[in-house]
């Protein structure tokens, strides 16, 4: 039933990607998928389970493996591993991409695209105060999320050792219009907040503080969980704007507390690095003649065949990813319909 | 291929804007709708080729998706309808919240509601206002969907030249474009503080509000003409009631989907049932701009499904066992059993988690593939291999038969175990494990059960039940006296290889 209609080019298959394509393809539509990477899933296939003492904590990480197995039942979806699109040029009636990457040269026709091309975490790099790079057992939380999967504790880079005391910093190129960033990335609370939970159910007696501004997101158990949170941690309402090395391999920051400023130190600091536009964004843009949206990522052109999905289009979660990578289908397929 | 025969009319549950849009994309799209309307009078907006049954309430629904039969009170006559899919798309209820001011309220304290009404000059205001605080949730537990409204507001009283304050503790912000809407209201001239506690007195009429300003460390005084305090999004009121009919589950607040990460995007646990916008949770206006569409693929990706779904058995049921004692139909936690003299299991509503089959006390449901003698013999034969298993383990598919899967076969690790994936935890019988350890001339060290997290059961309560048969076989053995064998209970994720490893591992 699939065979007259043209077929629909997905760009990236992180979760908004691989949702949106099972989703055209359960309701009959042909799909090509092309990923820059060398394997499906995107950022979250790298992500740690966070339940606690055996319940889930509903952060979600472990939806990409169930859209990973379910994809096996798409044969038809065509995928293309380690692969980039050089140029796309719009034809009278579609588009034509050229492909380039693992298989080779190829040009490929499509109806219409869908851009899932996903964020970048923040580059604490580009916040010099941070001095992200001279402070060794400094990490992002992507780091974290990575050493929880695959190593299941916390450790140190400086020693291999497993810190006693870990500081979070939340908000790390978020919520700082100044800096191009006027958003609130949305997860960042969110998956600290679960991964310190996990932290101390795998071990106990590590110390964690949170310097924070706010915090936004948990689910739809917030208002039952935040009073034990609070106790469970320790709160500085604050975010510290120096950074420093301390007693050789600690990290030291510099805060205010009534008044004065005092030096804090941890064995290891966490950066909640936020949600940015990728640095592709731009090429598409000028491929695809795409505007910004006032957050500073890509908008759509739906009447014109492109259509932009998840995190790609602002910060998002896994859950709205997968929201609107539904709601696109919905909307990508009217456009072929009207188009035919 | 031989296509099932499916329903593709959808009936939508409502009482507002959430309903009549969805009834339009889902006719837009091609599918029929059919608005069941709580009111008394037409939705305006309605196309025509949408029915509308006003005054309606649906009281029964059989059936499964693809044929639904519902059972609705309309003007006090009951009608029948068929549908293949259901959407419950009600309104919430706003609640103002009382963190400090207390009902009844002076005439100087208004509502979001209140204010909103205001604005659209559907209620005048008395006496002259120039000043307005804005009080939201003090406990910080507020939501995006109720800052959204609150910012809205604001920044039409400052369009009026009225100066606003608001105070909150922890303003929501995190949805597309509200820190930037946060940032018009501030710009604007609205005065934002932080805290947690405050005090609200009247003089001369007028609201005096006290607190300390958290970032400042100052006392703070504002006399304000009106303070409006923000709202809460609650349950629907129908929605409790319409659980129940419905046998779905809810969230601890009400709302009408479980905390449970399946579920989503708007799945209920029962096939064919959805729930769409504020029935779902607090939503702001891009969550419910993206699931009126996603809510059209859904079901259309549903109905394909169920289409080319084969006309298999994938239960079979011996009638001459069965005692008619109600425990299957009770507990399927997905509506699947339809019970006349004797359970009818529905194919398309079953989700093959064989809770059913391990709480029939006659042994009289099997799933296919589970049967009990299969499995004996797969525990059986497993064991002929020539290296001895010390370790059997049952592991559900979705989470830990996705990491033993994972483990490459040439790693030793694998040469120790044997193991039985099931469909889910809530598959696990009694006589499983005792057939792991009994039937067999080798004994095994460990008897691992890995299913998944709980909150995280396709099955809502699989995981649980995993969890209490292996508790129950475990007080059996301790009461006999064997300790040969350690029978555990574990609960995984699919992302949590190496925490598994390291466990098998440790045997
Ligand atoms: C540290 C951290 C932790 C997080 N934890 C959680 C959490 O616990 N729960 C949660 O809900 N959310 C979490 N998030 C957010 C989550 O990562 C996103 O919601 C999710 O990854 C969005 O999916 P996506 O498909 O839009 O993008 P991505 O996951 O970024 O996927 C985009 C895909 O597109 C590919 N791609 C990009 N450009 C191109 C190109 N030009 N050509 C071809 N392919 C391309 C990429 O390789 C990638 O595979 C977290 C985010 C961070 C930073
Ligand atoms: S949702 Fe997150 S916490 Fe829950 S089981 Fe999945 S990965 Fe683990
Ligand atoms: S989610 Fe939390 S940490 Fe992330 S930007 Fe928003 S407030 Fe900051
Ligand atoms: S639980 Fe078993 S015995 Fe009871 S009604 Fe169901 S099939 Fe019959
Ligand atoms: S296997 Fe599960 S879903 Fe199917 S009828 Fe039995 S209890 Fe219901």
């Amino acid at each position: 039933m699939a065979q007259n209609r043209d077929s629909i080019l997905v760009v990236g298959s992180g979760v908004a990607g691989l949702s949106a394509s099972m989703s055209l393809a359960r309701q009959g539509y042909n799909c090509i998928l092309v990923e820059k990477a060398g394997s499906l899933g995107g950022h979250a296939a790298g992500y740690t389970c966070k339940a606690i003492n055996g319940k889930c904590q509903k952060c979600g990480a472990c939806l990409v493996d169930d859209l990973l197995a379910r994809f096996g039942d798409f044969p038809e979806i065509q995928v293309f591993l380690e692969t980039r699109i050089d140029r796309i040029e719009r034809k009278k009636k579609g588009f034509t991409a050229s492909l380039n990457g693992k298989y080779g040269l190829k040009d490929i026709n499509c109806g219409a695209i869908l851009l899932a091309t996903g964020f970048k975490p923040f580059d604490p790099n580009e916040k010099s105060n941070l001095c992200f790079s001279s402070i060794p057992n400094m990490i992002t939380a992507v780091e974290l999320e990575a050493m929880l999967r695959d190593k299941e504790l916390p450790y140190r880079p400086s020693d291999g050792r497993q810190p006693e005391t870990i500081a979070f910093v939340q908000c790390v190129g978020s919520r700082d219009p100044k800096r191009g960033h006027p958003y609130c990335s949305q997860v960042c609370c969110g998956y600290a907040l679960r991964m310190a939970g996990r932290l101390r159910d795998l071990a106990p007696k590590t110390k964690i503080t949170f310097f924070f501004m706010d915090i936004q997101t948990f689910g739809r158990s917030f208002s039952q969980r935040w009073a034990s949170l609070q106790q469970d941690f320790i709160w500085i309402n604050e975010i510290p704007g120096d950074y420093f090395v301390s007693d050789g391999d600690r990290v030291g920051v510099s805060v205010e507390v009534e008044d004065e400023i005092v030096d804090l130190s941890f064995d290891m600091m966490v950066l909640s690095v936020g949600m940015t536009p990728t640095d592709d964004q731009l090429t598409y843009q000028q491929m695809l003649d795409l505007s910004m949206s006032s957050e500073g990522f890509m908008l759509p052109d739906e009447d014109r065949g492109v259509f932009v999905v998840g995190s790609a289009s602002g910060p998002m979660s896994i859950e709205k990813s997968i929201t609107d990578a539904a709601g696109s289908a919905t909307r990508v397929i009217a456009y072929m319909e009207g188009a035919r | 291929m031989n296509l099932r025969t499916i329903d593709k009319r959808v009936m939508v549950l409502g009482d507002g804007e959430t309903a009549v849009r969805l009834s339009k994309a889902l006719n837009t799209s091609g599918l029929d709708s059919y608005l069941l309307w709580a009111g008394g009078t037409p939705p305006e907006g309605i196309p025509e080729g949408i029915a509308v049954e006003l005054s309606a309430r649906l009281v029964a629904l059989q059936g499964q998706v693809g044929d639904f039969t519902a059972t609705i009170l309309s003007s006090d006559q009951f009608i029948r309808k068929l549908a293949g899919s259901v959407m419950v798309a009600f309104e919430s209820r706003t609640e103002p919240v009382f963190d400090v001011a207390t009902a009844p309220m002076h005439e100087g304290v208004a509502t979001l509601e209140d204010a909103e009404a205001i604005l659209r000059g559907e209620r005048q205001i008395s006496g002259d206002v120039k000043t307005v605080v804005f009080l939201d949730r003090l406990d910080g537990a507020s939501t995006p969907a109720s800052s959204e409204r609150q910012f809205n507001a604001i920044l039409s009283f400052l369009d009026r030249g009225i100066k606003c304050y608001a105070i909150g503790c922890q303003m929501k912000v995190a949805s597309r474009n509200l820190e930037l809407l946060y940032g018009r209201a501030r710009d604007g001239g609205c005065v934002f503080f932080k805290n947690d506690f405050l005090s609200i007195s009247f003089t001369q009429g007028r609201p005096l509000i006290r607190f300390e300003d958290l970032i400042l460390h100052e006392e703070k005084e504002i006399c304000a003409d009106m303070v409006i305090l923000a709202e809460n999004f609650m349950p629907g009121a129908s929605l409790p009631e319409l659980r129940e009919i419905l046998g779905v589950e809810t969230d601890k607040a009400g709302f009408m989907q479980a905390d449970n990460v399946l579920r989503l995007p708007l799945q209920t646990n029962r096939r064919g049932v959805f729930v769409v916008g504020p029935s779902r949770a607090p939503v702001t206006r891009w969550d419910l701009d993206q699931e009126i569409p996603a809510a059209v693929s859904q079901v259309k990706e549903l109905f394909a499904w169920a289409e080319s779904f084969p006309y298999e058995e994938v239960i079979s049921f011996d009638i001459d066992a069965c005692a008619r004692c109600l425990t299957c139909f009770r507990s399927c936690p997905h509506g699947a059993i339809h019970f006349t003299n004797r359970p009818n299991f529905l194919a398309l509503a079953c989700q093959q988690c064989g809770i059913c089959t391990a709480f029939c006390p006659n042994e009289a449901i099997e799933l296919r593939d589970m049967e009990k003698d299969r499995i004996k013999g797969l525990i059986a034969n497993e064991r002929k291999g020539s290296d001895s298993a010390p370790v059997v383990v049952f592991a559900c598919e979705k989470s830990g038969a996705r990491i033993l899967n994972s483990i490459p076969s040439e790693d030793t690790l694998l040469r120790r175990i044997r193991w039985i994936q099931l469909p889910c935890g809530g598959t696990l019988r009694t006589q499983y494990l005792l057939d792991a350890i009994g039937n067999a001339s080798e004994i095994p060290e460990r008897v691992m059960v890995l299913a998944c997290h709980e909150d995280n059961c396709r099955s809502g309560m699989g995981t649980i039940k995993a969890r209490a048969t292996v508790e129950r076989v475990k007080s059996f053995l301790d009461s006999v006296g064997w300790n040969q064998t350690k029978i555990e209970f574990i609960s995984t994720a699919s992302n949590e290889a190496e925490r598994i490893r390291k466990l098998l591992a440790a045997s």
